[in-house]
């Protein structure tokens, strides 16, 4: 069986100019970066292409990684930075994707296909609906922290939070989740 | 905490109603705490007194099941999957990109030697009458004198016989062969790059 690679390895590989070390990370990380592009972009196929956009900076650049953080640490501020730019060319006067005045959209004002006949089975989907309608901050660092189960340490250095602000920034989406969940006639 | 949610979005239902409990030693047990300690931000002597604590709260218990519950759906919900070909339109991207960052780069270089060249020869046409005079001055020929110096007679090329060498020919035919060659190499490059978009 051939052995798993590491990400550092891949890197070296990938600047020395081997391809397939590129195609390997890129198969390693695609759902890792479409996931977090599509928690901000909130669309498929702009979250495709904000993706694809992460990857390409991604490896112009990196020569620049040094390794003192994870890859994925890195790898998730370009994401932020490139969906940051996505969004500002469709709202010029976007200046942070923290939306504090307005941090949910509930489906019965905004969303026409609101899940108010989801089955209570159906959890997943329900979930995902519901982050969907969170805003990107708060989407983000719930899907960092329970779903890629980054440390609070390593949170606090990709967004560059002090601890108590993650901690209540976490606190805060989890209660705004639940909020939404509950307007969709839902609950865990 | 709770007052960051606006009011008319505040959950209805009694159950999502933040609950806080009464601990032996009267500090509270509440929602934060709860997940703090499932989420593991405690310290472990915080940790440690939570833990001694909840033994003699069956409804904290049962609102930490809760909490751990709702964790483990956070934790199980399903990664996004891009299209099945997102991989290779990455890679195809890439090589793309690369391809115009070498194409951008290959000819400018050319065109800086190509640059050089011709400076060169312009500034050594430049400085060689400079020279000449500087030398025919080193040689004690007086610049009045100049206007006297005649030129020496153009010596007559024999063009048809240089044309008609065999080393010329030789080397049109390299010429040809190699421009030939590099044409040839481009179009595929071409090919290649429309295959892989």
């Amino acid at each position: 069986m051939a052995a798993i690679l590491s990400d550092e390895s891949l890197i070296q590989q990938a600047i020395a100019g081997r391809q397939s070390a590129y195609a390997m990370l890129v198969k390693r990380y695609e759902q890792y970066v479409f996931t977090l592009a599509l928690r901000f972009v909130k669309n498929r196929e702009d979250a495709h292409e904000v993706a694809q956009d992460c990857f390409l900076r991604a490896f112009r650049y990196l020569p620049d990684f040094r390794g003192e953080a994870k890859f994925t640490t890195w790898l998730y501020k370009i994401v932020y930075s490139t969906s940051l730019n996505h969004l500002r060319k469709v709202r010029p006067d976007l200046v942070t994707l923290d939306d504090d005045s307005r941090p949910v959209r509930l489906p019965n004002d905004t969303t026409p296909n609101a899940a108010h006949t989801l089955e209570r089975d159906d959890r997943n989907a329900a979930l995902q609906q519901g982050i969907a309608l969170l805003s990107p901050d708060d989407a983000t660092i719930i899907t960092l922290f329970y779903l890629y189960e980054h440390s609070l340490d390593e949170i606090c250095q990709m967004m560059d939070l002090t601890m108590t602000n993650a901690k209540t920034k976490l606190c805060r989406a989890r209660q705004r989740l639940k909020t939404v969940l509950i307007s969709m006639n839902y609950e865990l | 905490m709770n007052d960051e949610i606006p009011k008319d979005q505040h959950p209805k239902t009694k159950d999502s109603l933040p609950k806080t409990f009464i601990m032996k030693n009267n500090s509270l047990f509440s929602d934060d705490l709860l997940w703090d300690y499932a989420d593991g931000f405690l310290d472990a002597a915080e940790h440690q007194r939570v833990t001694e604590g909840l033994r003699d709260q069956p409804e904290a218990q049962s609102r930490l099941a809760d909490i751990l519950a709702e964790k483990k759906s956070f934790a199980a919900l399903p990664l996004e999957i891009p299209k099945p070909d997102f991989a290779d339109r990455v890679m195809v991207a890439w090589a793309m990109e690369q391809m115009h960052a070498q194409s951008a780069l290959s000819p400018e270089k050319g065109r800086d030697w190509m640059v050089l060249i011709i400076s060169g020869v312009f500034g050594l046409s430049l400085l060689l009458p400079l020279v000449m005079l500087l030398v025919a001055l080193s040689n004690g020929v007086a610049p009045t004198l100049l206007a006297d110096y005649t030129l020496p007679n153009v010596p007559s090329v024999d063009w048809a016989g240089i044309l008609g060498h065999p080393a010329v020919y030789y080397s049109v035919g390299l010429a040809l062969t190699f421009f030939s060659l590099r044409l040839l190499d481009k179009y595929l490059q071409q090919k290649k790059t429309l295959q892989l978009a």
